[in-house]
């Protein structure tokens, strides 16, 4: 893939960004799962004012551009791969919460867990036995989702300069923002591959979420059968 | 309720037979309020807390629903039922859990193989006598039926009343049985309540009840069963009456045939006409 401006090989800072888009994914995309899910299920069933609360809060989170929140939060909170995976992770809790309570409240109405319930289960076991049970099953497409969007914002980010520190090995954003200016001399191969990296990896996990949704959908699977 | 007792409650749709079942355990919704008494052994269970009211489902007090097909957890195999049932309330092995729940589901004439199935490979019949089984898995004392066999053919709604008429007797559990088949009643019960529009509007021995009906919705109730010799329908005019705004007195008026203006006006009281015949009509005594 040739070499940059300074002689580095574009190919090996290709395959660290790899690693490092990965991490910042991972991290961000599993935390917020983390906290999302479990609130989520926790302002679905008890509702109330703690619902109420939550849902503002989580609408407003919503609310804001996801680049410019992330910026925002990544300005205040420094560089380095794990404060980009949090700035990460403040933006998609609220996909996973809202998720996660739409889901909760439409399993709270099933008849089965009115039965549980007359017949003495415990509010934990009808929390999770029944209802988070129920409930994982919007998790996994809703996972590789995000995470297709989450790998463009932290390159977003990388590209905006807020991202990671200037000596990390490989990150696609700055690399892209770095080959900016070389495009007009007709160097091509700086920008190209880490450009075409970010595609793939966003197609690749988009693809990865339809097909887990194709699998997972009584009614989509049917059709493939 | 005496032990062993079996009571009938009867009713329209919209009478408030569910509404009754569920707030004897409690499982209403978050929004309704229950005004009056419920006593259970000497406890109020209207003053219980959650936690409380929530070890004597199940254990003490039984709730069946009346759709089987969607009472059961998808997700959860027959055994899993009955040991999150069983553990629930006990803290036993889960072992003992699972001999438990096979000795309960063997003895509902489900074979024993089936113990790791899941609701949705069982027919209607089958599953309703699953829940019966996971009702009566702890031994309650009392068990409230909500049309338990509304939704199913009559051989297995049959078989059904069999099965409970037996457990009857041998545990002599009190059966709460809410049904809006008259049949059902006189060949089960003991006594029969009848409800209109959420109010009691005649109570008794369901001999009493049947050959000397003092109530005119009991009367209308009897005179609308089809025989054999039935030549022509009758039904009781008018329409079941809107629970927000009731009509005023005693709710039966718009279509009682005997309606006078003490009706309209005043509320009737539940009164004993004969040992343990009550009604709730101005003119009771006029059909003793």
């Amino acid at each position: 893939m040739g070499t940059d401006n300074v002689g580095r090989d574009v190919l090996s800072r290709v395959v660290w960004g790899a690693r490092t888009s990965l991490e910042i994914m991972a991290i961000g995309v599993l935390i917020a799962l983390a906290i999302g899910f479990p609130l989520g299920l926790l302002s679905g069933y008890v509702a109330g004012k703690l619902d109420r609360v939550l849902v503002l809060i989580m609408d407003s989170v919503y609310a804001f551009p996801g680049l410019l929140l992330a910026a925002l939060i990544a300005a205040v909170i420094g560089k380095g791969v794990f404060n980009i995976g949090i700035a990460i992770t403040v933006i998609y809790i609220p996909l996973y919460f809202r998720v996660t309570r739409n889901q909760t409240l439409s399993v709270r109405e099933e008849p089965y867990v009115e039965a549980a319930r007359a017949l003495g289960a415990r509010p934990l076991t009808v929390m999770f036995s029944y209802i988070a049970h129920s409930s994982i099953i919007a998790i996994p497409v809703i996972f590789s989702l995000s995470s297709a969007d989450a790998i463009l914002t932290a390159a977003g980010l990388s590209y905006l300069g807020l991202g990671l520190e200037v000596d990390t090995p490989g990150d696609w954003g700055r690399d892209l923002s770095d080959a900016q200016q070389f495009i007009g001399v007709g160097i091509w191969w700086t920008s190209l591959f880490p450009g075409l990296m970010i595609i793939l990896l966003t197609i690749g996990l988009s693809f990865l979420g339809e097909g887990l949704n194709d699998i997972i959908n009584p009614i989509l699977r049917k059709e493939r059968t | 309720m005496a032990p062993g007792e079996t009571l009938g409650v009867v009713g329209e749709t919209g009478s408030g037979k569910s509404t009754l079942a569920k707030a004897i355990l409690g499982v209403l919704p978050s929004n309704a309020t229950v005004k009056g008494e419920l006593v259970f052994r000497e406890t109020l269970l209207t003053q219980m807390n959650d936690e409380t009211l929530r070890k004597l489902r199940g254990k003490d007090i039984a709730l069946i629903f009346q759709d089987p097909m969607t009472r059961l957890n998808p997700l959860m195999t027959i055994e899993d039922h009955f040991v999150e049932e069983i553990q629930a309330h006990e803290s036993v092995s889960a072992e003992e859990a699972r001999s438990r729940a096979l000795e309960a589901l063997v003895s509902m004439g489900i074979h024993e193989s089936r113990i790791k199935n899941y609701p949705h490979e069982f027919s209607g019949g089958m599953r309703q006598r699953i829940m019966i089984a996971l009702a009566l898995v702890l031994n309650p004392s009392l068990l409230v039926a909500d049309e338990p066999t509304t939704s199913l053919d009559v051989i297995v709604e049959a078989q059904i009343l069999e099965i409970l008429q037996d457990l009857r007797r041998v545990y002599k559990m009190s059966l709460l049985l809410i049904t809006h088949n008259l049949g059902i009643v006189a060949e089960v019960c003991d006594r029969v309540v009848v409800l209109y529009a959420g109010k009691v509007a005649e109570l008794g021995p369901v001999r009493e009840i049947f050959h000397r009906p003092l109530h005119p919705y009991t009367q209308g109730l009897l005179a609308s069963i089809i025989h054999l010799e039935t030549k022509e329908l009758h039904s009781i005019d008018g329409s079941p009456p809107d629970m927000v705004t009731p009509p005023s007195g005693c709710r039966f008026h718009p279509r009682c045939p005997y309606m006078q203006s003490i009706c309209v006006k005043t509320v009737p009281p539940l009164v004993e006409f004969s040992p343990g015949h009550f009604a709730a009509c101005h003119f009771g005594e006029k059909f003793l």
